[in-house]
């Protein structure tokens, strides 16, 4: 069974109807999130997704209508564990380590949170009654670098990446590729027309790809970075994308 | 092909319907254009 969640599906301007970008793929049992924009911890949970079900999260890149709830959203998971689920493993490309050990670290801007949870007698009960066990654990997540080509194989599926075309060199953005018996599903994230999302994408089943506005209202700057709507159809089409 | 990630005037009534016709001039398979909070069993 494959089921997509758009859990954002918007841009860094917040419309009553969009904000952000945040996908779940579901592949049986395995919840794979890409992105985790504005909001998406709420939104998840109102998709009927409970945030610790997540087993992989993948950043495509860091603008903040990609990552802004991360701490929300991995907190939430800390704080809602009581040790006995999956491991969650996190990949993303650079600054994805410096960004989380910023929020998380020693010196990390939610560490006073973290601390006071696992330290203070009331939280403690809490936790205890939630079915966790003292004494707490800290946050201890899996943190991995994200660069061209398969970056993780499970038993039924793969995910690939490559690189996209969309604000180097500030930071550096990747599409990603999912192969399953079931199917193969692409997420462009924001990109513009490129040769490396064309070819990840070549034959995939479906393509989720960013779209900012209509052709004519692109500028060039900007349909270099992020695609409009003939330049998706005209990609799509070539990489022969079938649905 | 799913279309996201739309800015506010690609999803503005009547936009949203043109942007798929054109997207659809280029592109053979079906175009979905994606709302948040939508699921779809593929």
């Amino acid at each position: 069974m494959i089921r997509l969640y758009f859990v954002g599906a918007g841009t860094p301007t917040p419309t009553p109807t969009r904000f952000g970008t945040s996908y779940v793929l579901q592949i049986d049992e395995d919840l794979l999130m890409f992105d985790c924009g504005p909001a998406a911890t709420h939104k998840l949970v109102k998709l009927g997704l409970w945030p610790n079900r997540i087993n992989h999260l993948f950043f495509t890149h860091h603008h903040f209508d990609h990552n802004a709830d991360y701490p929300c959203f991995i907190l939430c998971h800390w704080d809602q564990s009581t040790g006995r689920e999956n491991k969650l493993r996190i990949w993303g490309p650079k600054p994805m380590a410096a960004f989380h050990d910023r929020l998380f670290g020693d010196k990390g801007a939610f560490t006073y949170d973290w601390q006071a949870r696992v330290g203070n007698p009331g939280s403690q009960a809490v936790f205890k009654k939630r079915g966790g066990s003292l004494p707490r654990p800290k946050p201890d997540y899996a943190v991995n670098a994200v660069g061209p080509g398969k970056i993780v194989a499970e038993n039924n599926w793969s995910v690939t990446a490559a690189p996209a075309r969309h604000i180097e060199p500030f930071m550096p953005t990747f599409s990603y590729r999912v192969d399953s018996p079931q199917g193969s599903i692409v997420f462009s994230s924001d990109t513009g027309p490129c040769d490396d999302f064309r070819n990840l994408a070549r034959g995939a089943d479906i393509a989720v790809i960013h779209c900012w506005d209509h052709q004519e209202h692109m500028a060039p700057d900007l349909a270099n970075m992020i695609m409009g709507t003939t330049d998706a159809a005209k990609l799509a089409e070539e990489a022969g994308v079938k649905k | 092909m799913i279309l996201s990630h739309q800015g506010a005037k690609l999803d503005l009534p009547g936009s949203r319907e043109k942007g798929i016709i054109d997207a659809g001039r280029f592109f053979k398979g079906e175009i979905i254009f994606a709302n948040e909070l939508m699921v779809l069993d593929l």
